[in-house]
């Protein structure tokens, strides 16, 4: 979640410069590039989708990964049965916050994620949530620290067999 | 070599019991037929007691016979189910899919009841009614309700039914020990709705030959000893038992290191009882998984899916239940979504017309032989007084049904 309370000044470029990299890989996503994506994942990323039930009144989490995981998931995509339908992101970034922790930053964007079926086309939205991402400065650019999907949708049909 | 479309149509060279007449998925006079013969006459069940712990929790549950329920645990901590319709004039009682209220007050007029379903506030009572009617007059309609078999609460429309263990038998024998040597809690759930018929869920719980399409499943289990041997069990009232087995987790890549297990189980043991008409246990390694469908139309379902552990689990066995158990069921997991998948593709292909159903494969009683969904057929039929092979040709005598192949 966002550190508001340590968040720093942010400047406008670095806010631009944040929101273009998101922007792209949502680009990646959108392409099943998955490996372009796991590229700009840190060694220790964590990457979680979660949301509230209020019918069981938890927090419930759907997938929990770290870098390996999400490597071996996609490397056995290929093995599986999957739903071939396309997914596209429509993607907002709300708020881009610097952390406490030097280089580290924290944005929180909107996200519908939408169902396009192969046979004909029709779309369908899949999935409405937010992204609360963790993002490092590095010298190669900005990497991932953690990507938490929060999703308000919860009845997911058939479900994926893919990262969001 | 293809077949013409009257080949396509005759029925399978084998006995009556091996195949289904399609119409039973796509039927509507049917499935309002399963509504009343079936599901108003059988326990079901609604969710687990850890989802209502403190007196004045209560759970919504939409029943698969129609009707909207609320689930609510009484200040005797007992466990009842109402309908969650006001007896005045039928508005939803409770919204929300789960809360604490000491009073379940309607929006519409202000009429409050008790936990125990009694009517306690009509505003303005005797303005209005005078001494024509009272607060006696508007008790919510309770429903037979039971809590048991691993704390899960079951209800029953039929105030005439017989009791829960009646009707489960010796089912969960073979399971029991392990979900009740401690209590379980819910740590997650969702509902998937699917374009299907509900059968058709319950259809793949019942059988194993699907494995095939698990890539999950071939390397873990079919690949390892002891999977051709696992065994059908049917019990009375269409319920089926698979057999155990040791599953190979470290044959699938990334999913090493599973060291969880349940009371009484073994190190990755699977166990599975398939209960009529629609619910699933599933105890495989560190996590119980339950299934229960909820029919919308005869092509929609609601299924519901719980995940439990233990209640005394520390926060790092609590999370590895969780990866366990997303890793192949939950909605991004590898299984469900191939199980899904495969029932969405019947329920599209069933809406043109299609050949009979053949559940003809006989192997001992072993993993693939497709005794299982024989079983529930045969429950079926009888619950409904026309053969599940003939289904469309026993109604009223007029022959075959809508949405029939013919």
């Amino acid at each position: 979640m966002i550190e508001t309370a340590t968040s720093r000044p942010l400047g406008a470029e670095t806010h631009r410069s944040v929101c273009d990299f998101l922007y792209r890989t949502c680009l990646s996503l959108d392409a099943r590039s998955f490996k372009e994506w796991l590229d700009v994942c840190a060694e220790d990323f964590t990457y979680v989708i979660s949301a509230w039930s209020p019918e069981i009144r938890k927090d419930v989490i759907f997938l929990d990964l770290n870098l390996d995981g999400l490597a071996t998931l996609v490397k056995h995509l290929p093995r599986h049965n999957s739903d071939q339908s396309a997914f596209t992101r429509h993607m907002n970034v709300y708020t881009v916050e610097a952390q406490s922790q030097e280089g580290l930053y924290a944005a929180t964007s909107s996200v519908a994620i939408y169902r396009t079926e192969l046979d004909g086309g029709t779309t369908r939205l899949f999935a409405l949530g937010r992204y609360h991402d963790k993002l490092r400065a590095t010298p190669e650019g900005w990497r991932f620290a953690a990507r938490e999907v929060r999703l308000e949708t919860r009845n997911l049909g058939i479900g994926t067999h893919y990262p969001l | 070599m293809a077949r013409s479309a009257t080949q396509w149509l005759e029925k399978p060279r084998l006995p009556s019991t091996h195949f289904v007449d399609p119409a039973v998925y796509t039927d509507p006079e049917i499935f309002s037929e399963e509504r009343s013969k079936i599901f108003s006459k059988t326990w079901f069940l609604a969710c687990h007691e850890s989802e209502v712990p403190e007196k004045y929790d209560y759970r919504t549950f939409r029943h698969p016979a129609g009707k909207n329920l609320a689930i609510v645990r009484g200040d005797d901590m007992q466990i009842r189910a109402f309908f969650n319709v006001c007896p005045h004039r039928g508005n939803t009682i409770l919204y929300n899919p789960s809360g604490n209220a000491k009073h379940l007050v309607c929006i519409f007029h202000a009429f409050a009841f008790d936990c125990k379903g009694s009517c306690v506030d009509i505003p303005r009572e005797k303005a209005g009614y005078g001494e024509r009617l009272s607060k006696a007059d508007f008790g919510l309609r309770e429903v037979k309700c039971e809590t048991g078999f691993g704390g899960f609460v079951y209800v029953n429309l039929d105030d005439a039914c017989g009791t829960l263990a009646d009707f489960i038998g010796h089912a969960l024998d073979g399971m029991l020990p392990s979900m009740e040597a401690e209590p379980m809690e819910v740590f997650t759930f969702h509902r998937a709705q699917v374009d299907t018929n509900f059968k058709l869920w319950h259809d793949t719980n019942s059988e194993f030959y699907h494995d095939y399409m698990h890539y999950h499943n071939r390397q873990t289990s079919m690949l390892q000893p002891g999977y051709f041997e696992r065994r059908y069990t049917p019990f009375p009232n269409g319920h089926a038992e698979v057999g155990d087995q040791i599953v190979n987790y470290e044959a699938y890549e990334g999913f090493k290191g599973r060291d969880l297990s349940f009371p009484g189980m073994k190190l990755n043991q699977w166990k599975m009882v398939d209960l009529f008409p629609g619910m699933t246990y599933n105890l495989r390694g560190s996590s119980l998984r339950i299934d229960t469908i909820i029919p919308i139309s005869p092509t929609s379902t609601y299924i519901e899916y719980r995940g439990l552990g233990l209640k005394r689990d520390t926060p790092e066995e609590r999370a590895q239940r969780v990866r366990d158990y997303n890793s192949i069921w939950g909605p991004f997991g590898r299984n469900l979504h191939e199980d899904l998948l495969g029932v969405h593709g019947q329920g599209r292909a069933l809406g043109s017309g299609q050949t009979y159903i053949v559940q003809g494969r006989e192997e001992d009683r072993t993993i693939h032989d497709e005794i299982g969904m024989r079983h529930f057929y045969a429950e079926w039929s009888a619950r409904m007084g026309r053969p599940s092979s003939a289904a469309s040709e026993h109604r009223n005598g007029n022959g075959r049904a809508k949405g029939s192949h013919a």
